[in-house]
């Protein structure tokens, strides 16, 4: 019994991390010129050249055939450093048209030529990811669809300013589609509860660093006890969010009986942390977190949008309160 | 990273629930100190079974179990209902312990085989009117005379001080001395005269601690644990000997007691409704919300247990877990004021004891540090933040 990452688990991580900071540093946002949507091109080019999208892929495809825990702790560490969506979508759909018997599909996702987003908003005709996307990821209540799209989309930035989004047609998700079962849905729920954790984690650092640098009344911030026990509790909602995905990701790897009710409540977990912790660290901000010059808001804006791709809240919480008791 | 259990801990498992199965007592302990007599018969069957000290080194007589083997027991028991240490807490979770670390041969000889077998009821003679949170403030004062320290002073909230044999006492030797230098932790005897004891009435009706008054109490200088005037570092000496198994058996009954609610929502209605409460949306989910901080908790449980496991020193993280496991029964059991309504107050039946354990709840997120000084731990320890104080 062994609850945590491993040295070699860390490693990985640790260099996933090194790479998106040298690579991706939050400052460039705040450059007037920066161009977002190319951007999100950029870094999911970055992204298939270091093998994240193939990165529990099979071999044979490509891919480098990690298993779905050390694929949680990448995802993390994307997550933590507001990575484009469409690299967790690509690699779910991947696997998922290997599955479904679309190899030419997978080898599309996983060299980069095809990009894949993802159907949301309430009447199913937002794109998430949409700039450069062949194929649509479409959830549904058991399972996951992959469709081919017919005819490239036109993008623009989306709401969150970092992702590229796009409103379609309906038709335009009509075209050829194939379909994964449950375990495909509990995958999609691991890949977006890591990177919804890994938020969840930059912005309690973001708090902690700014609480011991910045000086207010003579003393740093952090020595006040109303923001040290904000940040005490943003840890508490990380720890346990963190805590809870590993739990999921060990029980999705082996399969256990329990592994649709730890991933909804790993989900749950997560979104809650990212949400309150992203909000929270605005607050500990004070009015540079309310600007476009502190990442405070990607942070919360991404935390939301992750909060309505991953599954409806409410949706969520009816599907634990379905699931039979825990075994303890 | 893996759940799996070593062939060897799914033995031992079966082992304990067996022997759980077969001796956990039918009969509820009776509340607060009322139970002592019902805690010292416990032990006894607990030592003469061979589950006395289990994180006791074996060669002072405790099991010596590993940490995952430590881990099982407290699920196992609180699956089974096992009792709750009771009078026998401070001796079997605190004093015992510190005497394994720093008590000479005599000390250890006199008290380590009689606190396992149940029979030396300790307390713990700490906190002070003027010095609850901050400890290192105490003014409880003690002048070396000869081969005795002469204690005059005050302590309170000592839980079971009327029933204890022993006290381990915190007290100032050092004359001038300041915050955490010149302490020293001693063994009383509360038989000592000197001593008087004023039980105290809690919210939850149990009068289970105590202020205890030392007017000139003599205490024989042998009876000093680790050095003289250096009694803080015995006091912290424990710090690292509880490793993370806490919290465990709260975890379990929380996860029963959030199945319990359930169960009940499901054929019963909230107060003013005529539909079953798992009907409820909001109820439902609130419910469900439960379930998913449990397994939470359950997780930042076994991912803690895991590093102390692999040799990681305790640190701040277990502030975390009390802030988390007070917080979530406090939310549980409020949950179940909510269902219950105005069952609670029939005189019996499902609903009436849901009010105790919210009561409970809250006393018990007092006690061994509040929730803001949980916070504090973790600001300074965790997140190393610039100090507050």
């Amino acid at each position: 019994m062994n609850l945590n990452p491993t040295e070699e688990q860390c490693q990985i991580a640790e260099a996933v991390g090194d790479m998106m900071r040298s690579e991706a540093p939050f400052d460039r946002w705040f450059m007037v010129q920066t161009d977002m949507l190319a951007e999100e091109r950029r870094l999911l080019d970055f992204g298939t050249e270091m093998g994240w999208i193939g990165f529990a892929a099979p071999e044979s495809a490509g891919g480098s055939e990690a298993g779905l825990i050390d694929e949680m702790l990448v995802f993390r560490e994307l997550g933590a450093r507001l990575a484009p969506v469409g690299v967790g979508f690509a690699a779910l759909a991947a696997r998922l048209a290997l599955s479904a018997g679309q190899p030419q599909w997978a080898h599309d996702i996983l060299t980069g030529q095809a990009g894949v987003a993802l159907v949301a908003g309430a009447d199913g005709r937002t794109l998430l990811g949409a700039a450069g996307a062949k194929f649509a990821l479409r959830i549904a209540a058991d399972s996951v669809q992959l469709s081919s799209l017919d005819q490239p989309c036109s993008a623009s930035l989306g709401w969150d300013g970092l992702t590229s989004v796009a409103q379609v047609e309906s038709s335009l998700t009509d075209g050829e589609a194939v379909s994964g079962g449950r375990a495909f849905l509990n995958q999609f729920r691991l890949i977006m509860a890591a990177q919804l954790q890994g938020l969840a984690r930059t912005a309690v650092a973001e708090s902690n660093a700014y609480a011991k640098e910045r000086h207010q009344f003579g003393r740093a911030i952090g020595s006040f006890q109303a923001v040290r026990h904000r940040i005490a509790d943003m840890e508490m909602a990380n720890r346990r969010a963190e805590a809870a995905l590993y739990y999921a990701a060990v029980s999705l790897e082996n399969a256990h009986a329990d592994a649709d009710f730890q991933l909804l409540s790993a989900l749950v977990l997560a979104q809650d942390a990212a949400l309150l912790n992203a909000q929270t660290n605005i607050a500990n901000h004070g009015a540079i977190g309310v600007t476009e010059e502190n990442v405070g808001h990607f942070l919360l804006k991404r935390a939301l949008l992750f909060r309505l791709a991953s599954g409806a809240y409410e949706g969520l919480l009816d599907e634990l309160a379905e699931q039979p008791a825990p075994v303890i | 990273m893996d759940l799996l259990w070593a062939p060897q801990d799914i033995e031992f498992r079966q082992e304990v629930r067996d022997w759980l199965g077969a001796n956990v007592p039918r009969d509820k302990r009776p509340p607060g100190t009322e139970g002592a007599d019902f805690d010292r018969a416990w032990q006894a069957r607990l030592y003469a079974g061979g589950w006395a000290g289990l994180n006791w080194p074996e060669a002072y007589g405790g099991r010596g179990l590993s940490l995952v083997q430590q881990m099982i027991w407290y699920e196992e028991y609180a699956k089974a209902g096992g009792p709750s240490a009771g009078t026998l807490f401070v001796a079997l979770a605190h004093a015992g312990p510190t005497l394994i670390a720093l008590g000479n041969d005599q000390q250890k000889r006199h008290h380590l085989d009689a606190i396992l077998k149940g029979e030396q009821v300790w307390c713990q003679g700490f906190s002070e009117p003027g010095s609850g949170s901050d400890l290192a403030s105490l003014r409880t004062k003690g002048v070396v005379d000869g081969d005795h320290i002469v204690v005059s002073g005050q302590k309170i909230w000592t839980s079971f001080a009327d029933k204890a044999d022993y006290q381990e006492l915190l007290i100032r030797t050092d004359p001038g001395s300041e915050r955490h230098k010149g302490l020293s932790w001693v063994i009383c005897d509360m038989r000592s005269p000197g001593i008087t004891i004023h039980p105290i009435r809690k919210m939850t009706g149990t009068a289970d601690f105590c202020s205890v008054f030392y007017d000139e109490v003599r205490i024989p200088l042998a009876n000093v644990v680790g050095e003289l005037h250096h009694g803080w570092k015995t006091a912290m000496a424990t710090l690292g000997f509880e490793r993370g198994t806490a919290f465990l058996g709260d975890v379990v009954s929380m996860t029963l007691r959030v199945e319990e609610l359930i169960e009940y929502a499901r054929s019963n209605s909230l107060p003013g409704q005529s539909r079953p409460a798992w009907q409820d949306d909001a109820f439902r989910r609130r419910l469900a919300r439960h379930r998913a901080e449990v397994a939470g908790l359950r997780a930042l449980n076994y991912a803690n247990l895991s590093r102390y496991a692999q040799g990681e020193v305790p640190g701040g993280e277990g502030s975390v877990v009390k802030l988390y496991t007070n917080q979530l029964s406090e939310a549980i059991s409020r949950t179940g004021i909510d269902l219950m309504g105005a069952h609670l107050l029939d005189g019996e039946g499902d609903g009436s004891e849901w009010k105790e354990t919210w009561l409970h709840n809250i006393v018990h997120a007092i006690g061994g540090g509040t929730a803001d000084i949980q916070r504090e731990i973790i600001a300074d320890r965790v997140l190393e933040l610039p100090r507050s104080r």
